[in-house]
């Protein structure tokens, strides 16, 4: 009798997912997907509203990545009021959001996967959560919890608030960083640079030990996308897209984002909400591309920090020079990327007008429609509007980054079902391994579906007519 | 422009940190969503009361129970449930608040600026419940008439 193995929710990741593996006859898998099981609609409430609303609108999409749509939407209004912002304004959105990039990305590694890196894929699930890395590692909790603040801080520091800020505004920024601000997170640098380099320290150490598990974890060729520098330089505030093949070819390179629409087209599968992005010319699924941490140092010539570019030449041969496919390698490129963070938010502190108050370019048009590009931690969102003569929001489009890696986060999760689980033994670590594929790619489901649920872990047996003949229930 | 009942627990904090302006062992904090990082914040207190709206349809228009540290669990997502960042208080800094949590049941959740009747005055018992703990907290005895002891959660 065939069967199908349910996890559901996926656990450690933001937003309701679930996973089927299906069995054959002797237990063997056969398919496994990965469905989004969420819906929001926020494409569709937002219309009507005024488009200078959009900024603080959409940012409420996420709890954990609301600078991004933020600062996406602030770049969608400036260009529906056809101008740009300010030298310091710029400065200052960049600011916030390498913040951003940093409390996201260290809540990723040090909370949500440290768990299963630290204490190993067997290990019970009862203590395979952040009290057991307290327990284990005190000091790897405590730096993961110092780091997060630091980026929270640049946040506030900028936008007012940790979470939910409210000061983009058309053409700026409605309020300036103050002396002391800039001072007090300058002081603050060295210490998260010395817990970023610990921590790719340890996951360094843990590739070294774990060397064949890692590299055969969901690792397979795709293509990748990100934005970069006009000299191919990483950057995820503005820029030019870049799409590669999966050996390096350039497929697109500084490409205009305000015309994505001809660069990319989604699918949709029967069995989830979360759309399936591709790249257009190559039609899907073969279209189907990565983005976020791993793409973006795919993509990129360098960093344009020095510690960081230091740290891609190390990330660069781990495939021998090659593109590295591995999805547990996102967690490498996550670190570099905070280190990068940290740089740039060092840099731009430093800038002699980063404490300006030349903050708002004034405009007094409206045009018909804008686009906003950003990197956001999980990879590249755009945000796209059309309004009518008074402003009003007559369509909204937003492309997010969970999404783009949809087709990504399914081969993983196939992947790692066909190489670690075995229907006829089947254990809690196997599917643990299955949610961990999921949760290399970090992705936020409730951002990519446009109501956060939160579950024990459930997997049903169900034979072929949907009958449950088994249950493991977690939590 | 909020939705309406969701912000009573913003009203009242806004309402305590007038109260105690000036009281500088009174700390009156505003948060979206917890998170880990506020463990270095919580294990300097002495005591915590964590304050939301809540929409269970069968409880009280204002629960109030003492809260305890989770053992184990942990954080699924990007925010911590208050027994959960107790708990990691308590495993981090060997040290935990005493802590309570109070519920304001919300009735009108739609978009607007300013709370249901019914959800005012349910902020305004928890309001005198709060100032009650505060007040004993800060040895000068109780001036409300919230009284008796609170239920266990």
């Amino acid at each position: 009798m065939s069967r199908v193995i349910k996890i559901d929710p996926v656990t450690r990741v933001e937003g309701h997912g679930r996973v089927t593996v299906h069995l054959d006859e002797s237990g063997k898998v056969t398919a496994a997907r990965f469905h989004v099981v969420e819906f929001r609609g926020f494409e569709k409430f937002c219309e009507r509203r005024h488009f200078s609303e959009m900024p603080t609108l959409t940012e409420r999409i996420c709890g954990i990545c609301p600078v991004s749509h933020h600062l996406a939407a602030a770049k969608a209004v400036d260009a529906i009021c056809g101008v740009q912002p300010t030298p310091t304004a710029r400065m200052l959105r960049e600011l916030m959001h390498m913040g951003q990039m940093i409390q996201s990305h260290a809540l990723s590694f040090f909370h949500l996967s440290s768990p299963d890196l630290l204490l190993g894929f067997d290990c019970p699930p009862e203590k395979r959560n952040i009290f057991g890395v307290i327990s284990a590692n005190p000091e790897i909790a405590r730096q993961g919890i110092r780091l997060r603040q630091f980026g929270q801080e640049v946040i506030a520091a900028v936008g007012g608030r940790k979470i939910h800020p409210d000061v983009c505004v058309p053409g700026g920024m409605n309020r300036s960083l103050k002396v002391e601000d800039r001072d007090r997170l300058l002081q603050g640098v060295p210490e998260a640079k010395e817990i970023t380099r610990a921590g790719i320290k340890l996951l360094l150490g843990y590739y070294e030990a774990n060397r064949e598990f890692v590299d055969t974890f969901a690792s397979f060729p795709t293509n990748y996308m990100g934005l970069v520098t006009p000299e191919g330089k990483l950057e995820h505030y503005d820029g030019l897209l870049r799409m590669m093949s999966p050996s390096g070819e350039l497929l697109e390179d500084l490409y205009d984002p305000n015309s994505y629409l001809s660069l990319i087209a989604e699918a949709t599968e029967d069995f989830s909400y979360l759309k399936f992005p591709f790249y257009r010319p190559l039609g899907y699924p073969e279209g189907s591309y990565r983005v976020g941490p791993l793409a973006r140092l795919n993509v990129c010539d360098s960093t344009g920090t020095p510690e960081a570019d230091r740290e891609l030449e190390t990330f660069r041969q781990l495939n021998g020079g090659g593109k590295v496919e591995g999805s547990m390698y996102y967690h490498y490129a996550r670190l570099v990327e905070i280190l990068f963070g940290i740089e740039r938010v060092e840099q731009l502190l430093n800038h002699a007008d980063i404490c300006g108050d030349d903050l708002i370019a004034e405009s007094y048009q409206i045009l018909p429609e804008g686009i906003g590009v950003i990197e956001a931690p999980r990879g590249t969102l755009f945000h796209h509007y059309m309004v009518d003569e008074s402003g009003g929001i007559e369509r909204v489009n937003l492309i997010v980054a969970s999404g783009q890696n949809n087709y990504a986060m399914n081969k993983a999760v196939m992947d790692v079902a066909l190489r670690h689980v075995d229907g006829a033994n089947l254990t809690e670590p196997m599917l643990n391994k299955v949610e961990a594929a999921i949760r290399c790619y970090d992705p936020c489901l409730s951002c990519s579906t446009h109501a956060i649920g939160q579950m024990p872990l459930r997997i049903e047996l169900l034979d072929a007519s949907g009958n449950v003949i088994d249950v493991l229930a977690r939590g | 422009m909020g939705r309406r009942d969701d912000g009573s627990a913003l009203v009242l904090a806004e309402r305590l940190a007038e109260r105690y302006a000036g009281v500088s062992d009174v700390v009156v904090q505003e948060y979206h969503q917890l998170g880990p990082e506020l463990v270095d914040d919580l294990h300097h207190c002495r005591l915590a009361i964590f304050v939301d709206a809540h929409a269970h349809e069968d409880g009280a228009d204002v629960t109030f129970g003492r809260l305890l540290p989770a053992q184990t669990g942990g954080l699924d997502t990007h925010h911590c449930p208050p027994d959960v960042l107790l708990g990691l208080t308590a495993a981090m800094h060997l040290n935990v608040p005493e802590a309570w949590l109070v519920g304001i049941r919300g009735y009108d959740w739609d978009f607007g600026d300013i709370l249901s009747e019914r959800t005012r005055q349910a902020m305004l018992e928890a309001e005198e419940k709060i100032v009650a703990l505060l007040d004993d907290a800060l040895g000068k005895g109780s001036t409300s008439s919230a009284g008796g002891q609170p239920a266990t959660s």
